[in-house]
């Protein structure tokens, strides 16, 4: 208590100024007077902390102003795994870059299957679990599609990302024999990209219903397009859409 | 669909047997047990002892859709499960009445998207809306007591301006 009503004393030069502020206020949003006398004469501690606030917008503006730079992509400098990679694979492996310390090996189509085996057999490397085996669609890129492998080594508890570019009229290899959990993770992808692995042992639409036509997750799909050939196979649709 | 709906003109005798069919039938909805999203889990609170359905007659919720009379619709109706929802109100025995529950069986909700069907009275005929995201169980419990007015308004008669008993 002592040390707050030290506190509490030194401003009373300043608590004129708070008045000043406070009278502004209220002219501009005409709040309650009561509630500020209130504060005013039993709380002084309260008004400091209105006077802060009141004092607090032009720094927000200044902070407003300096913009903070997001983080970059970095080309990854002796990295183990990268250095066994590119030796292993000269030509196959593209790049090895960090984000956030997110690492991410890009990798040539020719070799995908060969890298990804690496990566789990190797005693170095170790990525024993795919964690997640998804799809980008670039459209306007010259290889359409860019499959990204998550994958997890339980014993170095570490994970890494691989990334291969892969054309529309191309098919990638299916990595099932590798992790068998890749195999619903592929129907999904083949589902809603289109894309085919070749090898899988049962390629067919997991989402979706098995005679559906277009794959909704390319960017030149439109999003609310249904197929109206499979509806009108399958539904009886007794109220016509507006 | 009995022998007796759609015989006779409104008399005594149809609106004697009304009360008492239709007394019958609102007092002992049987709802199929069928949700498919958070609706459903919004339902099953509905049943279950703090708001407890079966106090309006409506709390056995029958494996089979063969047993029922009632199917609430408590969820995002893809297009995949709309084929399933038709077949599954063909095998329910009339009379029968539908309840869409919740912002995306009657409308399709957030979801206007490739796979998602706009609204359940699309391909089944729906009885009660109940608007919601979800709805809470008494709205639930509301709605079903609103399809009991409805049911409460049937008749056997060959009136035209109720509803017959289908």
């Amino acid at each position: 208590m002592s040390e707050e009503d030290k506190t509490q004393e030194p401003p009373k030069s300043e608590e004129g100024a708070v008045q000043e502020s406070e009278s502004q206020e209220d002219k501009q949003s005409g709040e309650s007077e009561e509630k500020k006398v209130s504060t005013d004469s039993v709380k002084p501690d309260r008004s400091v902390t209105t006077q802060k606030t009141a004092g607090a917008p032009p720094t927000k503006v200044a902070k407003k102003v300096a913009k903070k730079k997001g983080p970059t992509y970095e080309d990854l400098v002796d990295n183990a795994l990268l250095n066994g990679l590119q030796e292993k694979f000269p030509k196959g492996v593209l790049s090895g870059q960090s984000f956030l310390d997110q690492v991410t090996y890009t990798v040539t189509l020719d070799v995908l299957y060969d890298v990804l085996l690496y990566l789990r057999d190797d005693t170095d490397a170790d990525y024993d679990y795919l964690v997640d085996l998804t799809a980008l669609d670039h459209l306007d890129n010259e290889e359409r599609f860019c499959l990204v492998y998550h994958l997890y080594s339980h014993k170095k508890k570490s994970f890494i990302r691989v990334r291969c570019a892969v054309d529309e009229s191309e098919s990638a290899p299916s990595v099932v024999a590798v992790w068998k959990t890749a195999d619903w993770m592929e129907r999904e992808v083949y589902d809603l990209f289109g894309i085919k692995f070749m090898g899988h042992p049962d390629l067919k639409r997991i989402l979706l219903p098995d005679d559906w036509h277009g794959y909704p997750l390319r960017k030149d799909y439109d999003i609310k397009l249904q197929d109206q050939a499979w509806i009108g196979k399958h539904l009886r649709i007794t109220r016509t859409p507006e | 669909m009995g022998i007796v709906e759609n015989r006779m003109h409104e008399n005594i005798v149809t609106t004697t047997v009304d009360s008492v069919f239709n007394w019958a039938r609102k007092s002992s909805l049987w709802p199929m047990t069928f949700g498919l999203a958070c609706c459903a889990i919004e339902m099953m609170a509905a049943g279950a002892s703090r708001f407890d359905m079966d106090r309006f007659g409506a709390g056995i919720f029958r494996p089979s859709p063969r047993q029922s009379d009632l199917i609430i619709i408590a969820g995002t109706v893809t297009l995949k499960m709309a084929e399933v929802i038709q077949r599954l109100y063909d095998q329910m025995p009339d009379p029968k009445w539908v309840i869409s529950m919740g912002a995306c069986s009657s409308a399709g909700g957030p979801f206007d998207t490739y796979s998602t069907l706009q609204g359940v009275d699309k391909v089944i005929p729906v009885d009660v809306y109940i608007p919601g995201c979800p709805p809470r169980p008494e709205a639930l419990l509301y709605g079903l007591m609103r399809l009991q007015d409805k049911i409460d308004q049937m008749t056997i008669s060959k009136s035209t301006e109720k509803r017959q008993a289908s």
